[in-house]
């Protein structure tokens, strides 16, 4: 059962490179610019994350750790306007703390619409929005009555993308000490997104943070309070994507997430910094 | 062109490794004696519930003991100071907690010790008795009374265990639920006991959770009601509490009270009426102490300890001749 399950998961991680390599024995190496299609992806996204958290309702502490993420999504890129949804959820602990655990989960929406004017042939611009809605539960035993935390962040982003194509148009070949090779052209591109909170809302425990539930008719969320239109937001993703001739494509992302949720006695902030590979799978001809 | 895009990622990537630093305040992890010190006055200063009631003066108690900081002191001098001014608030539900110490109030010593274990066990139970779950008991008085021991809040409780005994208890003409000297523990168990002792849902107590700094800002009462169970006691249920009767100890016996068949012997309880947080000093110690007060269904605070309804505690004598002087003052109430 085990085997079948290694081998069930070594095909689906090689899928993307298999026409690649029956590719590779071709005598054209050219593939028609994907940049010009409508394109539709799945992408599969394991990602490494390191989280910086503090919140002054326990604690005037960093805690520093690390956590494992997974991102499910699916992309439709036209030419003038592209959107992505992505749901992603991780699980993580903090540096000495054995009984601090953290996990998070998250949903995000983003739309972006080409800018002519800073576009080109290699350079594509665009500019758009993105919806952001994070959960964060943890658990630190050490704060007795305190031990748990549930915090619901929304974010409408305003953002901002550029991508640069950085194609290999023909063949090279490349001596490197002794080793010689040859690289075939391939279509990649480098792209940067920032994008700045406009709206940022958080739902949380209020002022004595203490954990709900303790009394009949009672919620783990009773004392939650919202505070609308408040704390600041900001977020990058720094791409390298490489597409496949088989339309699939490769990614190499870092991505930094920064969370300034205010309050006056219990301010959260929250630091992701994660490392993230995709697998995108080509969705439409 | 290329380049200088590049080049501009490579930038914006650098910045961005390190960029939190400008939205987020310092770190705040400092061993300063003073700082701690600051820090751990200004956190009970502003969500400590009890300061009126207990008739504290906390900024007194900041220049009695801040005056006792200095540069260079010892952990384990700062500790003390800390841990003494903390038991200025006489509350068992304060603690400071360090990796070589944690510091207590002693609501023992607050009055006498009304129970012994080896009296029940040996004169009362004849080590006879059935254990389920974290409940001991057993018959007394040729079957005419059910007792049940509950030392510990400990949050195993569970409705079939409750069931189980007051169906063997059924056929009884009372039932002694002995709490002496539990200290509290996991508070759902207030609630799963509590559902057996009546038959309807009954206002139990008020909980206020505070609000803010101001020492009167608390959140709207929040109304706290029992949830019965199918199988319940209505016959008479004698309490046995004292002073060591603590933080869930309190708060079964208050709402308990609100039962018509119930009756609280004994000594006054410990109180602890507050639900304690939890928390941490920049040098990593944490702590703890009550965010929430707890009011009886008049708007009474007993958070130094609910009253009996019959005030009884144990003679010399009686303990010395293995005579326990509550437990048989309440088989008299019973029968």
């Amino acid at each position: 059962m085990i085997k079948s399950i290694n081998k069930f998961c070594a095909i689906v991680i090689l899928i993307p490179f298999l026409n690649t390599v029956c590719l590779a024995q071709d005598s054209i190496p050219s593939f028609p610019d994907i940049r010009l299609q409508n394109r539709s992806y799945i992408h599969f996204a394991p990602g490494a994350d390191r989280i910086v958290l503090r919140d002054f309702a326990t604690s005037p502490l960093f805690y520093r750790g690390y956590m494992a993420s997974f991102t499910l999504g699916a992309s439709r890129i036209l030419p003038f306007r592209e959107s992505e949804l992505r749901l992603r959820a991780g699980a993580g602990y903090f540096e000495g703390v054995q009984s601090l655990r953290i996990y998070t989960y998250n949903v995000q929406f983003d739309h972006l619409w080409k800018v002519p004017k800073f576009s080109s042939q290699r350079l594509k611009t665009g500019l758009g929005f993105m919806a952001d809605v994070t959960t964060f539960e943890r658990r630190n035993l050490a704060f007795g009555n305190n031990n748990y935390g549930l915090d619901f962040l929304s974010t409408i982003f305003l953002t901002a993308r550029s991508e640069f194509s950085i194609d290999r148009k023909s063949a090279k070949h490349v001596k490197f000490w002794f080793i010689n090779y040859n690289l075939k052209p391939v279509q990649r591109d480098l792209r940067l997104q920032v994008a700045v909170s406009a709206l940022n809302s958080s739902y949380r425990n209020g002022f004595n943070h203490l954990r709900g539930g303790a009394y009949p008719g009672t919620t783990l969320i009773t004392d939650y309070e919202l505070r609308a239109h408040s704390g600041f937001r900001l977020a990058t993703n720094l791409a390298y994507t490489r597409h496949l001739r088989n339309g699939n494509g490769l990614r190499l992302a870092y991505i930094w997430d920064a969370n300034s949720n205010p309050g006056v006695y219990e301010k959260l902030e929250v630091a992701q910094h994660t490392i993230q590979f995709t697998f995108l799978f080509r969705a439409n001809n | 062109m290329r380049k200088l895009f590049q080049l501009f990622i490579l930038v914006l990537t650098c910045i961005f490794f390190s960029c939190e630093k400008v939205f987020f305040e310092e770190d705040g992890v400092s061993g300063d004696p003073f700082v701690n010190f600051d820090y751990l006055w200004n956190e009970v200063n502003e969500k400590y519930t009890f300061f009126d009631y207990k008739d504290i003066d906390w900024e007194q108690s900041r220049q009695i003991y801040r005056q006792k900081i200095y540069t260079g002191m010892s952990s384990d001098s700062l500790f003390r100071v800390l841990a003494a001014m903390l038991n200025e608030l006489e509350d068992g539900h304060v603690n400071l907690i360090s990796s070589f110490n944690v510091s207590r109030y002693f609501i023992e010593t607050l009055g006498r010790d009304n129970y012994d274990e080896r009296i029940v066990n040996e004169n009362y139970l004849n080590y006879d008795f059935y254990t389920t779950g974290p409940f001991r008991h057993s018959f007394l008085e040729n079957d005419q009374i059910g007792y049940v021991r509950f030392s510990s809040f400990t949050g195993t409780v569970t409705h079939n265990q409750l069931d189980f005994m007051l169906n063997r208890y059924r056929n009884t003409e009372g039932l002694i639920f002995d709490i002496r000297e539990n200290g509290g523990g996991s508070s759902g168990d207030i609630y799963r006991i509590l559902a057996h002792f009546s038959e309807e849902p009954t206002l139990l107590f008020f909980s206020e959770s505070k609000a803010g700094p101001d020492p009167n800002t608390f959140l709207p009462a929040q109304e706290v009601y029992s949830d019965p169970s199918p199988v319940f006691y209505l016959k008479p249920i004698v309490i046995l509490t004292d002073r060591s009767t603590y933080s869930s100890g309190s708060f079964l016996t208050l709402g308990a009270k609100q039962f018509a068949n119930v009756t609280v012997m004994g000594d006054t309880t410990g109180g602890g009426l507050g639900v304690p947080n939890g928390g941490q000093l920049p040098n990593g110690w944490t702590y703890r102490f009550s965010v929430t007060r707890t009011l009886d269904v008049n708007g009474n605070n007993f958070e130094n300890g609910v009253p009996p309804n019959i005030y009884v505690i144990t003679t010399d004598e009686d303990r010395a001749a293995g005579i326990d002087t509550i437990l048989e003052a309440a088989i008299l109430e019973i029968l």
